[in-house]
């Protein structure tokens, strides 16, 4: 079966996976928070703290996740379409990772590993691929 | 006394795993010394596992591999999507160690990434503030 949406069982969480999970939940929080705050109030549009791009500063061409921290401290500002203005595809991936942020936060809270839906495996596959296109794509927009 | 199925060590009647061994004890509980003493055969199979069962889940670290991409980690977060990516389409193939294998590549690309992006940070920060208080200002 490579080709259908395959779906793998829910199961409860051991005592030491559950403390892994709980763990995983409050460095995610934290994370989040402290980074949202130092993003709102210090835009990256106007201060010049923020470590540069490894990327960029070595080859002066946009990695896949260049503008991703202005996209989103201006969705922090309010402006619900910033992120997809300066970055597209981190606009794209954020379903994701706030699907992600849940699957966290619900094995934390109730101990519960929620089943795992599989797409095909192309779907997989085809997301480095588009990545890699972004990559070369915003820089070939850009000259 | 009992003897294990498995090994022919003397085991307390009623434990369910012989102590030396490890192999399940059968029928414990009962005098059973899992041997046929005239044949010195043993009666008892020993019990199987079946290797190909699938374990109930794989994690693939997808989300993580795409935090450290999009946070701007280069080129290792995209190393770990593209091992993360294969991870369901080798469960789907029934290929369980496969799966399990590049689930583990991409989690630790994922964490080599994360690692080396906090401490870019970290440096950076240091730079910046001892720029600050020695007054040069970048």
């Amino acid at each position: 079966m490579t080709n259908g949406i395959t779906v793998l069982p829910g199961y409860r969480l051991d005592k030491s996976e559950r403390r892994k999970a709980v763990i995983e939940a409050v460095v995610v929080i934290l994370a989040v928070v402290l980074s949202c705050y130092v993003l709102y109030r210090w835009s990256p549009a106007e201060y010049s703290f923020y470590p540069p791009c490894p990327w960029h500063w070595l080859t002066g061409t946009d990695c896949p996740g260049c503008g991703s921290l202005r996209g989103i401290s201006a969705m922090l500002h309010g402006q619900f379409w910033g992120l997809w203005r300066s970055n597209p595809l981190a606009m794209l991936f954020a379903p994701l990772i706030l699907y992600g942020g849940i699957i966290v936060m619900i094995k934390a809270i109730i101990g519960y590993r929620p089943p795992v839906v599989m797409f095909p495996a192309w779907t997989y596959r085809s997301i480095p691929v588009v990545i890699v296109l972004y990559w070369i794509g915003r820089n070939i927009a850009s000259i | 006394m009992a003897q294990c199925s498995h090994c022919g060590n003397e085991i307390e009647s009623g434990v369910q795993f012989c102590p030396s061994c490890g192999q399940p004890v059968a029928n414990s509980g009962e005098a059973s010394t899992g041997w046929d003493e005239t044949s010195r055969q043993q009666v008892y199979p020993q019990q199987e596992y079946d290797q190909t069962q699938p374990p109930a889940h794989v994690e693939n670290h997808l989300v993580k591999a795409i935090i450290v991409t999009v946070l701007c980690c280069l080129p290792l977060g995209i190393v770990a999507i593209v091992y993360a990516a294969s991870v369901n389409g080798k469960l789907q193939a029934g290929d369980y160690a496969g799966a399990v294998e590049a689930g583990q590549k991409a989690n630790t690309w994922a964490n080599w990434g994360l690692g080396i992006g906090l401490a870019l940070i970290i440096i950076s920060t240091l730079i910046q503030i001892l720029a600050i208080s020695s007054g040069i200002g970048i």
